[in-house]
């Protein structure tokens, strides 16, 4: 029998373990000491205006497949857009949500739904505020052009699985005057953000959103667990290469290499 | 607000389905008693995700025909473009259908949905692709308009480096530098960048697993 | 050329214009360029969808496969039809199994393709190529980055001197294999949009050469 199935499983169940007695601690804690993240700041910045000045707010989910490896970085998106739509409700607007595949639609429109119900302001849920632009990576970066040159966008804010067609989203944001703020899980697409904005989301960032918009105990229980497995990967790393130098190195890797 | 307490059926729907897959992904089929089963329902559901992904396929190109139907309907600036957007994708799976039955779908000499894709999505597709050049080379030229910091000069640095490396056959830079920078630099920080996003999707998973984050809205 | 295939090529050429007149601007034109894009896209994808997966994956089955086989079809067939009640926000709720279903196995899918297919394999090819020449900045490289994203800060860092500056060193080396890598990968997305690019110059070339008399 494989090791290495045996060895992640145990990686996945302790993981589990420490984010429920991580969040157990912060619900004693109630504190939260996190790293400043611009791109954060300058989204709850953009929710205060959507709601002073009665713009529009664009929350754009991306095009990844809901039953692949990308779905994480959607769900992010997907709580994200449940707290924003939370903070927005107050004027009376809804966020307009795009995406560029048909499962992510449904969920968007779900989420939109399910907030507002439970804000007891289903009547003002209204589809339309969820569209699916196209259906292939790039037929929904240009569909999102005219559609955001529109609206009168305010806040251009792009939490999803995109590749390099972000560009687009920058460059439509820019000629809207709205400002941009994107991650992805795609490091194609990283590396546009990176080049366009001053507050790029990189690496693991976005996947904090959840935590950063004051989610829930179990998101900020999860940046805390990361942290902590940061390190268990790091020693694993200089271990490994520890014994590599003493050509050990197969006992380690019996752990963690090949398919289960 | 309503405080109905309702069970959550979607819930624990979504965490014994995706329990049984996690399973199936780590428990190897070998494993005595339990494994075969495992393996095999993790497999079944693998294959339920993929039907249900492309009925919300479908589902979600109903939503984009029945919004541009709207638009067309009502008197608007894009009404004209939402009318081109209605037609264009029923004559195309019109013309998908008659080369399915007629057996062309494959033949690229006699496909209508291929010539197409050949003459209206291709083209478009690969000039939007050269769009990006220009929307490239701007925000790379923007980035030195700014007040560049050193991270940001080393990015702008590195990318010059592996542009002309790959573009010119300059001696030094093309075979030692920037297989250098591409193969050991580039690789050590994509490296630890997918190390993270790892860690980050598997806090994520386990958050939906958990019953925490529900984006099915139940 | 035939003429279906030289109508075809002009129309290509036509939209290739007509996409690249944004650089000027946006303009109604573009727009319709656009929305045709997404029409046929949509067309496409639709094709795709019923013919290359849901029917030889659900229907045909059905149809023709044993009952055992109609037996297992039963499920993503129901769940599949349920689906089609998230067109409208009344019946939406009548979908909800259907998309709990495809999310428990996204978050599944997540799961182990982070473990097995990132972190191990990530952790498996970094040891791989552990040496004391590259293989050494590799590792430093990789560390560095890792830590770099830590996202606790200590309340008191100040008062911990050499921490603070071990931490101060490790986030800056982070962030200098963060922009080599990002420099890299974006040289990767011009270049083949440089190509892209190459490309479309010389079809609107090749096809303006059928009218030119040199």
């Amino acid at each position: 029998m494989s090791l290495s199935g045996i060895f992640g499983l145990l990686f996945v169940l302790i993981f589990f373990g420490s984010l429920l007695v991580s969040s157990f601690v912060f619900r004693q804690k109630r504190e939260f000491p996190w790293r400043d993240i611009a791109a954060f700041k300058n989204i709850q910045h953009a929710i205060g205006l959507a709601v002073e000045d009665g713009t529009t707010f664009h929350f754009s989910l991306g095009r990844g497949l809901i039953n692949a490896l990308e779905s994480a970085v959607t769900f992010v998106g997907l709580r994200m857009l449940e707290r924003i739509t939370r903070l927005i409700a107050s004027s009376d607007r809804q966020p307009l949500v795009t995406s560029g595949e048909g499962a992510v639609n449904i969920l968007s429109r779900d989420t939109l739904q399910a907030t507002y119900r439970d804000l007891g302001m289903e009547s003002q849920y209204s589809p339309s505020a969820g569209l699916m632009v196209g259906p292939t990576p790039l037929s929904y970066a240009a569909g999102s052009i005219p559609l955001l040159l529109d609206e009168k966008i305010s806040a251009n804010v792009l939490i999803g699985h995109y590749g390099s067609e972000v560009a687009f989203f920058y460059e439509a944001g820019e000629r809207a005057g709205a400002s941009t703020v994107a991650g992805t899980d795609h490091l194609e697409g990283q590396a546009v953000i990176y080049a366009a904005s001053e507050s790029p989301l990189v690496g693991e960032e976005v996947f904090a959103g959840g935590a950063y918009l004051q989610a829930g105990l179990l998101h900020q229980s999860s940046l805390q667990v990361q942290d902590i497995f940061r390190w268990v990967v790091i020693i694993l790393l200089l271990g490994g290469a520890l014994l590599k130098l003493l050509n050990l190195e197969q006992l380690l890797l019996a752990l963690i290499s090949g398919a289960p | 607000m309503k405080q109905n307490f309702r069970f959550p059926w979607s819930a624990v729907l979504a965490i014994a389905v995706g329990f049984v897959v996690t399973l199936g992904y780590f428990i190897p089929s070998s494993a005595p008693v339990v494994g075969g089963t495992l393996a095999s329902l993790g497999d079944y559901f693998l294959q339920v995700g993929v039907v249900l992904a492309a009925v919300a396929m479908l589902v979600g190109l109903i939503n984009l025909a029945a919004v541009h139907w709207t638009r067309f309907r009502t008197a608007g600036e894009n009404r004209l473009g939402s009318g081109v957007v209605v037609i264009t994708m029923i004559a195309t799976f019109l013309l998908g259908t008659i080369d399915y039955f007629w057996g062309w779908l494959e033949d690229p000499n006699r496909s209508l949905t291929q010539y197409v894709f050949r003459h209206i999505q291709l083209p478009v597709e690969r000039s939007l692709m050269a769009l990006l050049v220009v929307i490239l080379t701007y925000m790379a030229i923007r980035m030195f308009r700014r007040r560049m910091t050193v991270y940001q000069a080393v990015f702008l640095g590195v990318f010059m480096v592996v542009l002309l490396g790959t573009g010119l056959d300059i001696p030094y830079i093309t075979d030692t530098v920037k297989p250098w920078l591409s193969n050991v630099w580039a690789v050590a920080g994509t490296r630890g960048l997918l190390l993270g996003i790892g860690l980050g999707t598997l806090a994520s998973g386990l958050r939906v697993l958990s019953g925490v984050d529900r984006p099915y809205g139940g | 050329m035939n003429l279906p295939e030289l109508i075809g090529t002009a129309l290509g050429f036509l939209l290739t214009i007509v996409v690249f007149s944004y650089l000027l601007g946006d303009n109604p034109f573009f727009r319709l360029a656009i929305h045709l894009f997404i029409g046929v896209a949509a067309g496409y994808v639709a094709i795709v969808v019923i013919y290359n997966v849901l029917l030889p994956r659900l229907f045909l089955p059905l149809i023709f496969g044993s009952w055992g086989e109609r037996g297992i079809l039963l499920v993503p067939l129901i769940l599949g039809l349920l689906l089609f009640f998230k067109i409208s926000p009344r019946t939406a709720w009548l979908g909800r199994a259907s998309m709990a279903t495809l999310v428990g196995i996204g978050a599944a899918v997540a799961i182990g393709g982070a473990v097995i297919g990132t972190l191990f394999s990530q952790m498996e090819a970094a040891i791989n190529a552990f040496n004391l020449g590259n293989g050494l900045i590799m590792l430093v490289g990789t560390l560095a980055t890792l830590a770099y994203f830590q996202f606790g800060v200590r309340k008191n860092d100040q008062q911990d001197g050499v921490v603070q500056q071990l931490s101060t060193g490790i986030s800056a080396a982070g962030k200098f294999f963060i922009a080599i890598a990002f420099g890299v990968l974006f040289a990767g997305v011009y270049t083949a949009a440089l190509a892209a690019f190459t490309e479309r110059i010389t079809s609107l070339w090749a096809f303006l050469q059928n009218f030119l008399p040199f």
